[in-house]
C-alpha cells in the first residue's frame, strides 16, 4: 500500500493521490472532531476545512518531520481550537479553494453521529498525542503544523533550544512508537 | 440521499485536480494549448514574411485555452454601502486563471463585504465580470460591473454571486489613453501594482501594419505585462506561442487595445488576429535572433526586448545614456532604446546609425 507521506508527495501532480489520503484519514478525522466539538455539523464542517488546510498546504509538507497523520491531526487541532475559542468554523481554506459548504439534512447529521460513535481506528494517533507529556505535545503540534523554529518553540516554552529541540524529537517518538504498534 | 464524506470527498477531488491543473497551467500552459497558440502565431509569421495566403489554424485548435490576464479596477474595490455589508456574496471565478476568485473575495472581504463562497463557475472564457442574482443591481453598481448574465455554477447555486471573468486579474490596468505624438497615434496610461505609473505612445495602427503600440513592461514579480493598441479589426492577439487575449475598446484608443500578463519569453512576438482568429499581422518574432542588433526598429523586429521599452513612465525615474544622466524627451527625440521597468535607473542605448 502506498504510504501517506508518498500520497502527500503525489498530490502536487496526481490530483486522485489527495483524495485517497483524504478517504484513508476522513472518518477518523469527522469523528475525531465530532467528538471533541460535541456537534455533528461543525464536527462536519470542521472536517472539510481540515482537509482544505491540509490540501492548500500540501506543499508544505515534509515527511523528515513528522507522520502524515501527525500532521493532518495537528491541523485538526488548531482548527478545533480555534473552534472553541471562537465559536465558529473557520471556513478560509475551504472557500479559498472553492469547495462549497456541504448542507446537511437531519438524516445526514444522524449519520455522521453514528460515525462518530464508532470506534474508527486512526483515531488513536489523537489519543497518541493526547498520551504525551503536554510539553511535548506543544512542542510537536508547533513543530510540525505552525513550522516554528526550534529557537522560536525554546523562546515560547522559555527553554534553551536544545530542549525545545529534544521535547519536538521525543514527541514524535513516542508518536511513531504507538502509531508503529498499530496493525 | 447524500454522505457527508462522499459529497466532501467529491469536493476535493475536484479541488485538488483543480490545483493540479493550476499548477500545471502556471507557469508553462497544457500542452493542447501550446499546440493551438502554435499554430496560430507559425499562421501570422507566413502572412507577414511572404505575403502569401495566410495559413488557418488546424480545425480544433481556433480557440486555445489560454491564460488570458487584462486588468480592470479591481484592486480598488470599494466598500459596501449601508446595508449590503451583511449580504452574503458569492465570487464565482469564470477564468482559467486559478486563485482569482480567492483574490478577489479577499479584497472584498477587507473592505468589508461578507463572502459567502468562491466557487468556479462552468464557463472558463468569461471576458467581462458581471454580477447575477437577487440584488444584483445594487452590488452591480457599488463595484461598479455589469450586471446580468446566465452561469451554472457546478449543482451550487448562490442567491447572489459576482462572476470573475479575464478583467478581473489585477495585474496592472489601463487608466486612460490620450493623443500621441504622431497623428492618429494615442499613448496609453497604465498603472502597475503599488500604483508605478507606466505610459507608453504608439503610431497610429494601418490595415498593413494593424498593430499600432506594442510594449513590454517588466512587472516587480519579474512577469512581463505586454500591451498596446491595434485596428478596429483586430479581435484578440496573439503573444508569443501560449496566449492569445481578446483586445478590448476604450475611449482615446485608435482601435482596440489589449494587455496581457506572461512569463518572461526568449523573444517578444505580438501577432494581430482577426475575426475567426484569422492572422493580421504581427511584430517581433518566437525565437531570439544572434543578430548584432543597432537600432530600437531592428530591435522590434529581431524580438528583443529593447524593441518594446515603454516610451516613457511618469514615476521618478532616472534616464541614463552612455553612463550620463539624459532627459526621457531627449533620449525619446534621439530615438534612444531605454529598457523601462520599476527600477529607478533606466538604461538607453545607442542610437539607430543614420539612414
Amino acid at each position: 500500500m502506498t504510504s501517506d507521506e508518498e500520497l502527500l508527495a503525489r498530490a502536487l501532480t496526481d490530483p486522485a493521490a489527495f483524495g485517497a489520503f483524504y478517504r484513508r484519514h476522513g472518518a477518523a478525522v469527522l469523528a475525531f472532531l465530532v467528538r471533541r466539538s460535541g456537534s455533528a455539523e461543525a464536527g462536519a464542517e470542521l472536517t472539510a476545512e481540515v482537509f482544505a488546510t491540509a490540501l492548500a498546504r500540501v506543499e508544505t509538507y515534509r515527511p523528515e518531520r513528522a507522520p502524515a497523520i501527525v500532521w493532518l491531526f495537528a491541523i485538526a487541532r488548531n482548527r478545533l481550537t480555534d473552534y472553541h475559542r471562537s465559536g465558529a468554523v473557520a471556513s478560509r481554506a475551504r472557500r479559498r479553494l472553492g469547495i462549497a459548504r456541504i448542507a446537511m439534512d437531519d438524516e445526514a447529521l444522524e449519520r455522521v453521529e453514528r460515525l462518530a460513535s464508532l470506534d474508527v481506528s486512526a483515531t488513536v494517533l489523537h489519543d497518541a498525542l493526547d498520551g504525551l507529556p503536554a510539553e511535548q505535545r506543544e512542542a510537536v503540534l508547533a513543530r510540525v503544523v505552525e513550522e516554528r523554529s526550534y529557537e522560536e518553540i525554546g523562546a515560547r516554552a522559555d527553554v534553551t533550544t536544545t530542549a525545545a529541540r529534544q521535547r519536538v524529537s521525543r514527541g514524535l517518538a513516542a508518536l511513531r512508537h504507538r502509531l508503529g504498534d498499530r496493525p | 440521499m447524500s454522505d457527508y464524506l462522499e459529497d466532501l470527498g467529491r469536493q476535493l477531488d475536484a479541488a485538488a485536480a483543480r490545483r493540479v491543473a493550476g499548477r500545471r497551467r502556471l507557469p508553462r500552459p497544457a500542452p493542447v494549448a501550446v499546440a493551438g497558440v502554435a499554430a496560430l502565431a507559425v499562421g501570422v509569421i507566413v502572412l507577414t514574411s511572404g505575403g502569401q495566403t495566410p495559413e488557418r489554424p488546424a480545425p480544433g485548435t481556433e480557440r486555445p485555452a489560454s491564460v488570458v490576464r487584462i486588468g480592470v479596477p479591481f484592486d480598488k474595490v470599494s466598500p459596501p454601502p449601508p446595508g449590503l455589508a451583511d449580504v452574503p456574496v458569492t465570487v464565482a471565478n469564470g477564468t482559467l486563471t486559478p486563485g482569482l476568485g480567492a483574490t478577489f473575495a479577499d479584497q472584498l472581504e477587507n473592505a468589508g463585504w461578507t463572502i459567502k463562497e468562491i466557487v468556479n463557475a462552468s464557463q472558463t472564457d468569461l471576458a467581462m465580470s458581471t454580477v447575477v442574482g437577487e440584488g444584483a443591481d445594487a452590488v452591480g453598481e457599488a463595484l461598479g460591473l455589469p450586471v446580468g448574465g446566465r452561469f451554472d455554477f457546478g449543482g451550487v447555486n448562490p442567491r447572489l454571486a459576482i462572476v470573475l471573468g479575464a478583467d478581473a486579474a489585477p495585474s496592472a490596468h489601463v487608466i486612460r489613453a490620450r493623443p500621441g505624438e504622431t497623428p492618429g497615434g494615442a499613448c496609453l496610461e497604465l498603472r502597475l501594482p503599488d500604483d508605478v505609473p507606466l505610459t507608453s505612445c504608439g503610431t497610429a495602427p494601418t490595415d498593413s501594419e494593424p498593430l499600432g503600440l506594442v510594449t513590454v513592461a517588466t512587472l516587480p514579480s519579474g512577469r512581463w505585462l505586454v500591451y498596446g493598441y491595434a485596428t478596429e479589426g483586430t479581435e484578440a492577439v496573439a503573444i508569443g506561442r501560449e496566449l492569445t487575449v481578446q483586445t478590448r475598446v476604450k475611449a482615446g484608443v485608435p482601435g482596440r487595445y489589449f494587455l496581457a500578463e506572461t512569463d518572461p519569453m526568449p523573444a517578444v512576438f505580438v501577432g494581430a488576429l482577426g475575426a475567426d482568429l484569422a492572422p493580421l499581422g504581427s511584430v517581433g518574432s518566437l525565437e531570439p535572433s544572434d543578430e548584432k542588433l543597432t537600432s530600437k526598429d531592428q530591435a522590434r523586429a529581431a524580438g528583443d526586448l529593447a524593441g518594446f521599452a515603454p516610451s516613457m513612465s511618469t514615476r521618478d525615474q532616472t534616464f541614463v545614456f552612455e553612463g550620463a544622466e539624459i532627459a526621457p524627451a531627449e533620449a525619446r527625440r534621439r530615438g534612444l532604446s531605454c529598457a523601462v521597468d520599476d527600477s529607478p535607473v533606466v538604461r538607453c542605448t545607442d542610437p539607430p546609425p543614420a539612414g
